[in-house]
């Protein structure tokens, strides 16, 4: 039988052992997942989820980084394309649309070439900030354009082209450009600096977000999927709204 | 020269009418086949808008026949005008390709009281055809692909016959003049009046 004293030094051990098997293990049970997503989500995403650890980009430049292994577990796209091709190649969960946007123009808030519509760019000679043709806004935009006939206005003005819309925004948000092609809640979300032009509503591309739960080794399956709940729940419904998304029937 | 006698005769008569008989059904298909549209440059503008005014005129066609006031023999041409706008859909769906537009990309979003007169109905109506053979017009005389060309000339050919047929349903002249060929953004800018982007704010 062990004496009071050996009892207690057997305690503390027990005690220290734990403590420092909790010490040990708090690194891992805090180290946050990671939510790969569009650049029009930078916003509203923190909103409904402040925990996990964000990387916003251009949606191209996402899929790219996943399909080389980078450490994502969701992936929150703005177009369908990227998604599916990952769920092809077996890198992703079956995706789920959980939001729609519509594109429009944006100029200075001043709008220092007076432009009154998107036919204004016909004159050409204008500064144009607009999405890579990779990237979802790029492919939309070039879409759009098509469409209303004007794929001329990217050969007779000066177009600059940025890797994700956040790049366009802050562009024609700083005056470098005179107008450029973003999605409406980017608009939203720089107001106070930009002026809108509504675009056709015929000629409008359908632009539908999709996210998925990224299948590679070490993943945080339960935490994105926990994540992918909370976007599709009542409250992330509603804080999407907020920010000026559209939303898709329940499923 | 050899005789024939009645049984080679009569055998020749067969193979004469098979051979003409099957001669036509094989030159038939091959006359029917038209180009297909390429769309280049511009041309695809065309061919968008017809798209979505045709899934904008079937949405009025299907409104329509739930309208009071038609008989019975003009709910059958509406039901076969319907049934064909379909078909104007797949076409122009066809030669979109990767720029078809898909049902769910637009609503219909008719005025309210379009529908509560048969009068009213064909208004509404006859302003969506007048816009498809306006821009069909347009495409048929300024496309640069030959063949997007005959599509469009062919759609504008239907049109134009359903624009003429409900000017006559409401007491009008079959046609008044015409027709105006109009540019996208004029165009554009009525038949935004009556779709919107589902599950969008407006």
């Amino acid at each position: 039988m062990l004496s009071r004293p050996q009892m207690r030094a057997r305690r503390m051990r027990i005690v220290l052992l734990l403590a420092t098997a909790l010490v040990l293990a708090a690194p891992a049970a805090a180290q946050a997942f990671t939510v790969y997503g569009a650049a029009s989500l930078s916003s509203a995403f923190p909103q409904i989820d402040g925990s996990p650890k964000y990387n916003f980009a251009g949606s191209n430049q996402l899929q790219l980084q996943i399909e080389r292994g980078a450490p994502a577990d969701l992936f929150a796209s703005a177009s369908p394309a990227e998604p599916a091709a990952l769920f092809r190649e077996g890198k992703c969960s079956r995706p789920v649309t959980f939001a729609t946007n519509v594109l429009v123009m944006v100029t200075p808030k001043s709008n220092p070439a007076g432009l009154h519509s998107v036919y204004g760019l016909r004159t050409g000679r204008h500064r144009l900030a607009v999405g890579t043709a990779g990237v979802p806004i790029g492919a939309y935009t070039r879409q759009l354009l098509r469409r209303m006939q004007l794929t001329s206005i990217l050969s007779t003005n000066t177009v600059s082209l940025e890797p994700n819309v956040n790049s366009i925004v802050a562009k024609v948000g700083l005056g470098s450009a005179d107008a450029g092609f973003s999605y409406f809640t980017d608009y939203l979300a720089a107001q106070n600096r930009l002026r809108v032009f509504r675009l056709p509503t015929w000629a409008q591309p359908p632009v539908r977000y999709q996210m998925c739960v990224v299948k590679r080794p070490g993943a945080d399956t339960a935490s994105a999927n926990r994540f992918m709940q909370r976007v599709l729940s009542s409250r992330g419904r509603s804080i999407l709204m907020r920010f000026g998304f559209g939303l898709t029937p329940r499923r | 020269m050899a005789e024939i006698d009645r049984a080679q005769f009569l055998r020749l008569g067969v193979a004469g009418v098979v051979g003409t008989v099957g001669a036509g059904l094989l030159a038939g298909p091959a006359s029917a086949a038209l180009p297909t549209p390429a769309p280049k440059g511009d041309d695809v503008g065309f061919l968008s808008f017809g798209a979505v005014a045709e899934l904008t005129s079937r949405a009025w066609y299907g409104r329509a026949l739930t309208t009071k006031g038609f008989s019975a023999g003009e709910r059958r041409r509406l039901q076969q005008a319907r049934a064909a706008k379909g078909d104007h859909i797949a076409r122009l769906n066809t030669a979109l390709a990767a720029d078809a537009i898909q049902p769910g990309d637009f609503d219909a979003n008719f005025p309210k009281g379009a529908f509560d007169t048969r009068a009213r109905a064909l208004a509404l109506g006859e302003s969506i055809e007048s816009l498809l053979v306006s821009i069909y017009l347009n495409g048929a005389a300024f496309a640069t692909d030959s063949a997007t060309r005959l599509l469009l000339g062919r759609l504008l050919t239907y049109d134009a016959q359903q624009l003429a047929w409900m000017r006559v349903l409401r007491g009008a002249p079959a046609a008044s003049g015409l027709p105006v060929p109009l540019s996208l953004e004029q165009a554009g800018a009525s038949l935004d009046r009556v779709i919107t982007t589902p599950n969008f704010p407006t």
